[in-house]
């Protein structure tokens, strides 16, 4: 049941567009296939990691020309972390709601219950576009993943998403 | 009660518009002013409501009671969310996904299955046995029948406790090799077959419905600490008891006795004077108790206590006011997650002797715990210690919690633990267990 994979690291700068975020999808896919997971977690994985690069890009806060989004992946013989960092504005309130949405769910054994609950909220009102909170339910019922953010030293905000690699507890 | 009123077209079913002010006149119905009144019982085949926010297109409706109030045929609206956010909520909305949770039960195997309604028949036959009892005790005089449930729970409950027991071990025999896909998808099924009896236990409603958004809230921590019965009747006491009584939980209770224990020895070896303590997710900060009543002088002492819920702080506040005062106390709300992006916070807040957290890195992910033991470890003086709390992947309690109070941990290794202070310049690493052997204790001291 235990898998060894490979240990890899790998760690990007992109520019904040939709076009460099789609470009990443199959070498992605390529190198968690190389590493050692198979077909549909290798899909799953580069999902999750697109998904992440088009939230950073939808609500990163991009003032700049020079900002960028960083994105590092690691793979390990437990877990497969993608961690994918975006300059935000500095608003507590929207911050805490994302800590909060995130801790709740996380709070259920199974993302599917976090995803029906939302969605059992969601589908019975109108939401607004991007209040919803149901993409981030559903990465971590697709791609399995546990995700968890925190706000860096420099103001940017780091979303990651862990994929436990075959938790066999015996 | 809503009272905002909104100016409405009811549309009949000839296409007649039937203008009006609208208000809520229920939580599931509206009551309306007509400019000029229709017959009795008319039907409307639709309603545009001139909502401030945006119109709304209501579905079918029928005039009811007094001519005036207007019931829905083919949706049911909450009308006061309806007039006042101007939000079409339909409570049947959720009925279209119901095909996804009934889903739910594909793959689940058929150990697991055969296991399920054994295990909510013999609590069946359990929870009537009990009821019984009680029903008879409930006649009796209140302190005749108290005296007869406490035998009830002395004779019984050892049996009781034995049955749940083997079952866990059941359970752990059939999970043991899941994945985590598995766990999650036999852990739902799970819940929504037992969910009677997880609501029969105060501690398991709790954890399962977690009103505070996350696990392990202050109210938790409190029921763990108290290790009593809860609830009227004796199965809803036993259902209650047994899992505070479970190894993670003593745990719990361990770690109170051992952070003091910590404290001390840092305090005694320190020449700081105050010596400054950090709480980081500090839950009722129970164990500051056996700190000031442990003959240390408080006035040497300056805490600070961090927690991201109001509740945990006001909790620890009242835990302070019991123990005595500090010389400095500081509450903190706010989340490690956000709040470590200052550089400059070690300026702002000074730098700590003791830094403890015991809660909290159980819900961390890897990235995120190191970046925040890394924030943590500079706000550590020279000399200081920081230790942190976390389950192991060996827990025993940890089917029992994710199966049955949907309490999920980011267990870890010892090494895995360990790694999360790699890096960390001039710090000693150590990591520890506490007797039961469920935790582990990281402590990063820093050099002199």
């Amino acid at each position: 049941m235990t898998r060894r994979l490979q240990h890899k690291r790998i760690e990007k700068r992109l520019p904040p567009d939709w076009e460099a975020a789609k470009r990443e999808w199959a070498p992605l896919k390529a190198f968690f296939a190389e590493c050692g997971l198979d077909a549909n977690e290798a899909y799953a994985m580069a999902m999750t990691a697109s998904e992440l690069l088009e939230n950073a890009i939808k609500y990163g806060t991009w003032t700049k020309d020079d900002e960028f989004i960083s994105l590092a992946i690691e793979v390990s013989s437990r877990a497969v972390v993608v961690e994918v960092e975006n300059p935000v504005v500095d608003d507590p309130a929207a911050v805490r709601q994302l800590d909060d949405r995130i801790q709740w769910m996380r709070g259920f054994q199974s993302p599917f219950q976090a995803y029906v609950e939302r969605l059992k909220q969601v589908s019975s009102q109108s939401y607004q576009e991007g209040e919803s909170g149901l993409g981030l339910c559903r990465i971590a019922y697709e791609a399995r993943c546990l995700l968890d953010f925190y706000v860096t030293g420099s103001g940017r905000l780091a979303m990651s998403a862990v994929y436990q690699v075959g938790v066999s507890l015996s | 009660m809503s009272t905002t009123e909104v100016h409405a077209e009811l549309f009949d079913e000839a296409g007649l518009a039937w203008p009006g002010q609208v208000c809520a006149a229920s939580a599931l119905s509206l009551r309306v002013r007509f400019a000029q009144k229709p017959p009795a019982g008319s039907v409307f085949s639709r309603v545009v409501l001139h909502h401030p926010s945006r119109p709304l297109t209501l579905t079918r409706c029928r005039l009811v009671g007094d001519g005036d109030q207007l019931v829905f045929l083919d949706d049911v609206y909450d009308c006061h969310t309806l007039m006042e956010q101007g939000r079409l909520k339909n409570l049947l909305g959720f009925f279209n996904e119901l095909p996804l949770v009934l889903a739910q039960r594909n793959d689940i195997t058929e150990g697991f299955r055969g296991f399920v309604a054994d295990l909510i028949y013999d609590l069946t036959v359990y929870k009537k046995f009990f009821d019984e009892q009680d029903r008879a005790f409930s006649k009796e005089a209140p302190h005749v029948g108290a005296a007869a449930q406490e035998v009830l729970l002395r004779r019984a409950g050892p049996e009781f406790f034995r049955f749940l027991d083997g079952n866990l071990d059941k359970l752990s025999e059939l999970v043991r090799e899941f994945t985590s896909e598995q766990h999650e998808r036999h852990g739902y099924y799970f819940r929504q077959q037992l969910w009677p009896f997880i609501l029969g236990s105060a501690f398991m409603e709790r954890t399962n419905l977690k009103p505070r958004g996350y696990a392990g809230d202050a109210t938790m921590m409190q029921m763990i600490y108290d290790d009593r019965y809860e609830g009227a009747w004796a199965f809803n006491k036993l259902m209650h008891r047994h899992p505070v009584q479970h190894p993670a939980a003593e745990a719990v209770r361990n770690r109170r006795v051992l952070i003091p224990r910590l404290l001390r020895q840092h305090l005694d070896q320190s020449q700081a004077n105050p010596f400054r303590v950090l709480s980081v997710a500090c839950g009722p900060a129970r164990e500051l108790e056996d700190i000031f009543q442990g003959g240390v002088d408080p006035q040497r002492l300056e805490v600070t206590l961090l927690d991201q819920d109001d509740e945990a702080l006001a909790a620890a506040r009242s835990t302070i006011e019991r123990v005595g005062a500090p010389k400095k106390l500081t509450l903190v709300n706010d989340s490690v997650r956000t709040l470590l992006k200052e550089r400059a916070v070690a300026d702002r807040w000074g730098r700590f002797d003791f830094i403890y957290s015991m809660g909290m890195f159980d819900y961390l992910t890897p990235p995120v715990a190191k970046a925040v033991l890394a924030r943590l470890y500079e706000l550590l003086a020279p000399g200081g210690a920081l230790v942190v709390g976390n389950y192991h992947v060996k827990n025993p309690s940890r089917f029992y919690m994710a199966y049955w109070l949907d309490w999920i941990l980011y267990y870890r290794t010892e090494d895995e633990l360990g790694a999360l202070a790699s890096g960390l310049p001039d710090a000693t690493v150590k990591v520890g267990f506490d007797d039961t052997g469920c935790q582990m204790f990281l402590t990063v001291e820093r050099g002199p």
